[in-house]
């Protein structure tokens, strides 16, 4: 790729990440275009940019999901390279496609990357490939003698899930050869009555288990990158809420393997931009196990951008323009422990109930070793269109007890007033025991019922 | 002049008129009302005054005495010689074009009538041609856009005088 310098960004989201991408051009001298839905005309992220343009209505199905309208914007307002943030377009294929055959710089990986990661059996099987270890499993079971022999196989705790599933219907946990018989017929009815299939998959089931991933970086023609891990095993139905980096589970060997792994997936697929390789990590046997891979920046990347002090959206825009990475592996350095939590416009107390509305008071904390990255104001409304993050709250410490400490103020000190925050239920997870322990696994939040203090 | 027996009669006026939200402002008496299935984000869609926005704003109120709420329903406007008067506005983001070809008259000129239905103008995105169509009938009083420029959502492209 020749090095073409980008001049102007244009920007395909919305929220914080649309203020995070404007920023980072601006700091680099590129101008910035950014697309608005009829509710976001006025956002912090149109206010920022250069110019922003009104792309459609307030429902996402009709705006940030419009990759024609989109690119056209895009075109039509002389920009030369298109900023997907995550969600929304960031890891469709023939989006990023569009955006090249348009003569558009995709800020991303190359659209096969994306194709190839985004299939799970897909990844899973170059995964494998790469000699990265997947989770022990079969592809399809025939009856149950086969998953009888899975089990013998693998071992048990064994994890039965339907080919069709979702929503922990027709899933079982088998915890020994004497209830696989029973479990089948379970979990192969309960798919069959909620999917019309029955067909089932069998996998070694993680009773303790973490989610750690991987931050890479690529230059597209196999020089690849680690920025370390992040612990986003704070999660509540697959949500993540909370995230950090070191992960408190990891020994340096495991670690070191860890990310060995990551980067042989990235250097197999030539991984072009910044990646995030997701494991899933048995606390109690200390193996791991490749997930998936997401092709875009993600929401918690400001972990690693406070605990290497590289910027990753910046970057993300330099590979882009100039088709190399002038970092070198011995360039990143860890300092210190990050934490982050997620504010979210939720009532904690009401199952997590998204709470629209207008935000009265809006005062984030502030000090050393603070970072807030939001696009809210006092006065403005969160509109019931998009996901509801509010803030990331990110917080480095010398050492983990630290961050914990600096954390804790700062949750104390964020002052939101109008709406129904998680902050109360940061406050509350963060000074509990077992996360200070940095003991909890993955069903930490569902097992234990954490609800804020009152 | 406004005297205060005349709110009562405005009131009644703006909730006769269809609109979910609308207010009057006139020196010193500011009127708003709203009804109960308003968006909990209307208000903010019609405080919309950074410049580049400004293209969606009214242009013929500069003072926003008369300002309707509410996207997707047509404004009524201060009366310019009489008859309210309607906007037709941009159905996507694209780039407006006032002919059906390059060298073609156009679809509309001021002074032109137009029956609800009729093509007003054509927004193209990605090769795509949305026909705009106008909504009531009337006579085109202004054309606010230039042929091959690239308009945004829902702003304003042509003005109807509607009789």
């Amino acid at each position: 790729m020749t090095a073409v310098p980008i001049r102007r960004v244009f920007v395909a989201n919305r929220g914080e990440i649309a203020v995070r991408i404007v920023r980072a051009c601006k700091e680099m001298g590129i101008g910035t275009v950014v697309g608005v839905s009829a509710a976001d005309r006025d956002s912090m992220a149109a206010r920022l940019a250069d110019r922003a343009l009104c792309v459609g209505p307030n429902s996402a199905a009709g705006s940030y999901l419009r990759g024609d309208i989109l690119l056209h914007a895009c075109r039509a307002s002389d920009c030369d390279a298109l900023h997907p943030g995550y969600g929304f377009l960031s890891e469709r294929a023939a989006f990023a496609r569009d955006c090249e055959s348009a003569g558009i710089r995709f800020i991303g990986p190359a659209p096969d990357s994306i194709e190839v990661m985004g299939d799970k059996s897909n990844a899973r099987t170059i995964a494998a490939e790469a000699g990265v270890p997947v989770v022990p499993g079969c592809d399809l079971l025939s009856d149950v003698a086969h998953a009888r022999r899975i089990g013998e196989t693998i071992g048990y705790p064994l994890l039965l899930k339907a080919r069709a599933g979702g929503g922990g219907r027709g899933m079982r946990i088998v915890e020994s050869a004497r209830e696989i018989e029973s479990a089948y017929q379970q979990a192969s009815t309960e798919a069959k009555s909620a999917f019309g299939d029955g067909a089932l998959y069998a996998e070694r089931y993680v009773r303790r288990g973490r989610h750690i991933e991987v931050q890479v970086l690529g230059d597209g023609m196999g020089k690849v990158l680690h920025l370390f891990e992040r612990d986003c095993t704070t999660q509540r139905r697959h949500q993540k809420l909370i995230e950090e980096a070191p992960s408190p589970a990891l020994w340096p060997e495991v670690r070191r393997r860890m990310l060995d792994a990551a980067l042989d997936l990235a250097r197999r697929v030539s991984y072009r931009g910044a990646g995030t390789v997701e494991f899933l990590f048995d606390a109690e046997t200390e193996e791991f196990f490749f997930l998936e891979m997401n092709t875009r920046i993600q929401v918690e990347h400001p972990v690693t951008e406070m605990l290497t002090g590289i910027d990753l959206v910046q970057q993300q825009i330099l590979v882009a323009a100039s088709g190399r990475l002038d970092l070198e592996q011995e360039d990143i350095a860890r300092r210190g422990h990050v934490i982050e939590c997620r504010i979210n416009a939720e009532d904690p107390d009401k199952g997590f109930l998204p709470s629209p509305g207008r935000i009265t008071t809006w005062k984030p904390p502030q000090g050393e070793n603070i970072r807030v990255d939001t696009h809210c104001r006092a006065g403005d409304i969160v509109v019931p269109f998009y996901d509801s993050l509010l803030a990331k709250l990110i917080v480095r410490g010398d050492t983990r007890a630290d961050a914990i400490d600096r954390l804790r103020r700062c949750l104390d000190e964020f002052e939101v007033g109008g709406i129904k925050t998680t902050i109360p239920f940061h406050q509350a997870a963060v000074a509990h025991p077992a996360f200070g322990r940095g003991t909890i696994t993955t069903r930490w939040i569902e097992e234990f019922g954490l609800t804020p203090a009152a | 002049m406004v005297y205060s027996k005349d709110i009562p009669d405005i009131i009644r006026a703006l909730s006769e008129s269809g609109f979910e939200d609308a207010e009057v402002r006139l020196n010193d008496l500011y009127i708003r009302v709203s009804s109960e299935s308003s968006r909990p984000d209307a208000e903010s869609e019609h405080r919309r005054s950074s410049p580049e926005n400004a293209a969606g704003m009214r242009r013929d109120d500069p003072d926003g005495e008369r300002r309707a709420a509410s996207e997707g329903v047509p404004s009524p406007k201060a009366p310019q010689g009489g008859g309210a008067v309607r906007d037709i506005k941009a159905p996507t983001l694209g780039t407006f074009y006032r002919a059906p070809s390059p060298g073609a008259p156009p679809f509309v000129k001021v002074g032109d009538r137009v029956v609800a239905g009729q093509t007003v103008g054509i927004v193209e995105v990605m090769k795509l041609f949305n026909t705009v169509e106008a909504d009531v009938a009337g006579v085109v009083a202004e054309i606010h856009t230039e042929d091959g420029v690239l308009v945004e959502y829902d702003q304003p492209l042509i003005t109807v005088r509607v009789g």
